[in-house]
């Protein structure tokens, strides 16, 4: 057994690290924060720039496809890093839409969309979800009919977020209305400027917009139906996994983490510096200690993968860790910084730029996103402890 | 990294698997309850047999010179089987003599320590004193011939099998350790009866004169060693307390699949299968940050941060995992000849021992530098790779 990162995983994390600590300026994180997930501004998109220039963009993606064919622990050191140093969030078209059409796609397809990814051309938001079918993706009904060389799509997708700043979404239709509710879903590129879209925006607790969109009659082409007819929802479960190794990432809750470290040390309360209090200090060292547990899971379920192991249980234990203590970081961290914790970041006095206070109302989308913590419980027991299911 | 065993050490543990299963059947476990030794001699003999005792001692002491990490492995096993406590005192018994010993001592006790034929126990805490030195009570006064040591010891693990104690005691303005055989005039030990099971007493020096070749380790400077020994011995414990987290998981997923109620298996209640899997993660994520701390301190290297994370995560969740067992066993779980209670009870008395979560806690607090008061280079809590 080993712990410690080899020579080459630790001098990838420096490289990455001395990258990071270079160009994410203070300018782009205030950019960032203002811009919430409205597009990209100049900044970020400087910055995305020179990640792709390094080959960054694709640090998971297969070197056959211009990735950096890097291990999946060393794709989870590039996400916890990013995520630590607070860097714009890989998009999806990168972490989930390329390697899908990787896996799946036909030749034609890959030649036809995955340079114009890699390049920045296009961007996917992706729209699995609607109204009745949320955590139970398998129900959905917006439809998709072949006439002539075009689908013809009709439904609506919720929680669609990014549409409204995407060039393209990637959607999961049903095309096979008579097979098993599994086994009638495929998944399909609709360019965001064809006929027939509405996007609505709907705005969320943490000030991010995601939307509702609605498809009456929109054609597209036959070849934008990727991978197989009625296998899409196996392909949207494999592209979760893809994400997971990001899901499990602790660096967002370690951004918070040191940033509260640095206020403890100096702030003062009472005639007291915050972290000489005996509360502040047993909270702070029982978030230290299930950072480093997080930590171990997503670099287990990362480990696996390398190892050629399918990770039953280990992707859905780092998942649920990780979110469910990112509310626990944050609300632990409004605790610590008491009346100040509630100070909307557009207040000067707002301590860390509200940044706790926002990851407060965020943590709840961890929580119940990407495959539900509850959800994921089930897995464990039945796929890790073998319980039965009936 | 290396996240799992290697096939070597695969292969250790899965001997260990194999010997304590076969040793501990229920009705020796059953029998042992009621000796005041805790096990008997054929158990004893047959691990002293395996190397056990000196299964970490350096190999220029008879021993086989395996890694902390590596004795860990060991000690999972042990916990997994919820062994005698009486292993895991003499391993570190053994381990504290090899680490403090002058070559002297370390020949006059070490090859019977190694073959089983004698145990050391560690004689540290105190009715008011467990981790500050300067509250203890136990003093040595120098006489012309050595010291004369009086004070009382609590909570000495395996004091009635012991041979020779490991004692902390005052000397002036410092601590000195002495290895004190308890054939000495003067050691009385009175067993205690407690929660957990394991087999303590209090151990009292009614003025006992020793030489000054008792004396282990250097003059009123033996608290840090000490407390070097209590973090090895702080990180086998955790690694025991895996493995019984292990086995309690495994009892309760295994019930859970066969009990039935209203007609089906209770195992597919999602409120089963919500509990259990707490279980697992709790169990998975022990597993790592126990054997990060034991690799750190197998090396040499500085693991106060590793090891208070190891400890307080076991000392909370080992219970934890254990109610939780308790509660879909129900009454299967709860009857003395059930194992569950074996496991339950040496979880709570173990996140107790060496230091609670709350002890371990602080530590990391000091360790993270909250007050400000950060040393260079130290700055960055959880940046440490």
């Amino acid at each position: 057994m080993r712990y410690e990162l080899t020579a080459e995983q630790d001098a990838w994390r420096q490289e990455v690290r001395a990258f990071l600590r270079a160009e994410v300026t203070p300018a782009l994180e205030e950019e960032m924060r203002v811009s919430g997930n409205e597009g990209r501004g100049p900044l970020a998109q400087a910055f995305q720039r020179k990640l792709a220039e390094r080959g960054w963009w694709g640090v998971g993606w297969p070197k056959e496809f211009g990735g950096l064919g890097k291990t999946a622990v060393e794709q989870y050191i590039f996400i916890e890093e990013m995520d630590l140093a607070g860097a714009p969030g890989m998009q999806l078209s990168v972490t989930s839409v390329a390697p899908t059409i990787m896996r799946i796609g036909t030749k034609a397809q890959q030649a036809q969309w995955l340079p114009r990814i890699m390049r920045g051309e296009v961007d996917f938001a992706l729209g699995y979800s609607e109204a009745q079918a949320g955590t139970d993706l398998a129900s959905l009904e917006t439809r998709a009919v072949l006439d002539g060389d075009s689908w013809v799509i009709n439904g609506h997708k919720m929680w669609n977020t990014g549409a409204h700043t995407a060039t393209h979404n990637w959607i999961a239709v049903r095309t096979e209305p008579d097979a098993p509710k599994h086994k009638g879903i495929s998944l399909m590129i609709v360019p965001m400027d064809a006929q027939g879209i509405t996007v609505q925006p709907l705005w969320t607790w943490p000030g991010l917009r995601t939307n509702a969109v609605y498809l009456d009659n929109v054609r597209v082409p036959r070849d934008h139906l990727v991978g197989e007819r009625g296998q899409g929802f196996y392909y949207a479960m494999m592209a979760l996994d893809f994400e997971r190794i990001a899901i499990g990432s602790v660096g967002m809750c370690r951004r918070l983490y040191d940033l509260l470290l640095g206020f403890v040390r100096t702030a003062r309360r009472d005639g007291h510096v915050l972290g000489t209090i005996p509360w502040v200090r047993r909270r702070m060292a029982e978030l230290a200690t299930e950072i480093e547990v997080g930590r171990m899971l997503g670099l287990l379920n990362a480990w696996l993968i390398d190892q050629g192991i399918v990770p039953t249980k280990e992707g859905s234990m780092a998942k649920i860790f990780v979110s469910e203590l990112s509310a626990r970081v944050a609300s632990t961290g409004m605790d610590i910084l008491g009346l100040a914790g509630q100070l909307a970041p557009d207040s000067p006095a707002a301590p860390l730029h509200g940044r706790i206070q926002w990851m407060y109302r965020t943590a709840p989308l961890l929580r119940f996103g990407g495959g539900s913590n509850e959800v994921q419980r089930l897995i464990i027991a039945q796929r890790g402890l073998g319980m039965p299911r009936k | 990294m290396h996240l799992a065993p290697t096939e070597e050490q695969q292969a250790i543990q899965s001997a260990a698997r194999t010997f304590l299963a076969k040793e501990i059947t229920r009705e020796r476990w059953q029998a042992w309850a009621t000796l005041p030794e805790g096990y008997d001699r054929d158990f004893w003999a047959a691990a002293a047999a395996l190397g056990w005792f000196g299964y970490g001692v350096p190999a220029r002491d008879g021993g086989e010179g395996a890694s902390l990490l590596e004795v860990g492995l060991l000690m999972e096993e042990c916990g997994r089987a919820a062994a005698p406590l009486a292993v895991f005192s003499a391993v570190v018994g053994a381990l504290g003599v090899a680490s403090m010993g002058s070559p002297r001592q370390r020949r006059d006790w070490l090859p019977r320590l190694v073959a089983g034929e004698g145990q050391a126990a560690l004689a540290v805490a105190e009715a008011e004193a467990e981790h500050n030195p300067r509250a203890l009570v136990t003093r040595a006064r120098r006489t012309r011939t050595g010291y004369r040591l009086s004070g009382e010891k609590r909570y000495v693990l395996q004091a009635v099998t012991a041979d020779v104690f490991l004692v902390a005691a005052r000397d002036g303005t410092g601590v000195s350790v002495f290895l004190v055989p308890k054939e000495a005039g003067g050691v009385h030990v009175q067993p205690t009866a407690t929660f957990g099971g394991d087999r303590q007493s209090v151990v009292s020096f009614d003025g006992v004169d020793l030489s000054r070749a008792a004396l282990l380790g250097r003059r009123t400077q033996g608290w840090r060693a000490i407390e070097t020994i209590q973090q090895h011995a702080t990180g086998l414990l955790c690694a025991d307390m895996l493995g019984g987290m292990q086995t309690v998981l495994d009892m309760t997923a295994r019930y859970a699949a066969e009990r039935t109620q209203f007609g089906v298996k209770i195992g597919t209640f999602q409120a089963v299968q919500n509990m259990a899997a707490e279980m697992a993660i709790a169990t998975e994520g022990a597993r790592h940050v126990v054997y990060q701390a034991l690799a750190r301190l197998a090396a040499g290297r500085s693991a106060r941060r590793e090891l208070a994370i190891a400890r307080a995560w076991t000392a909370r969740s080992y219970p934890a995992v254990t109610l939780t067992a308790h509660q879909i066993h129900g009454g299967a779980g709860y009857v003395v000849e059930h194992e569950l209670p074996r496991y339950s009870a040496r979880a709570k008395a173990a996140a107790l021992m060496l230091g609670t979560a709350d002890h371990w806690l602080d530590v990391l607090a000091e360790e993270l530098r909250l007050d400000g008061v950060a040393l260079p280079g130290r700055l960055r809590a959880t940046g440490r790779r």
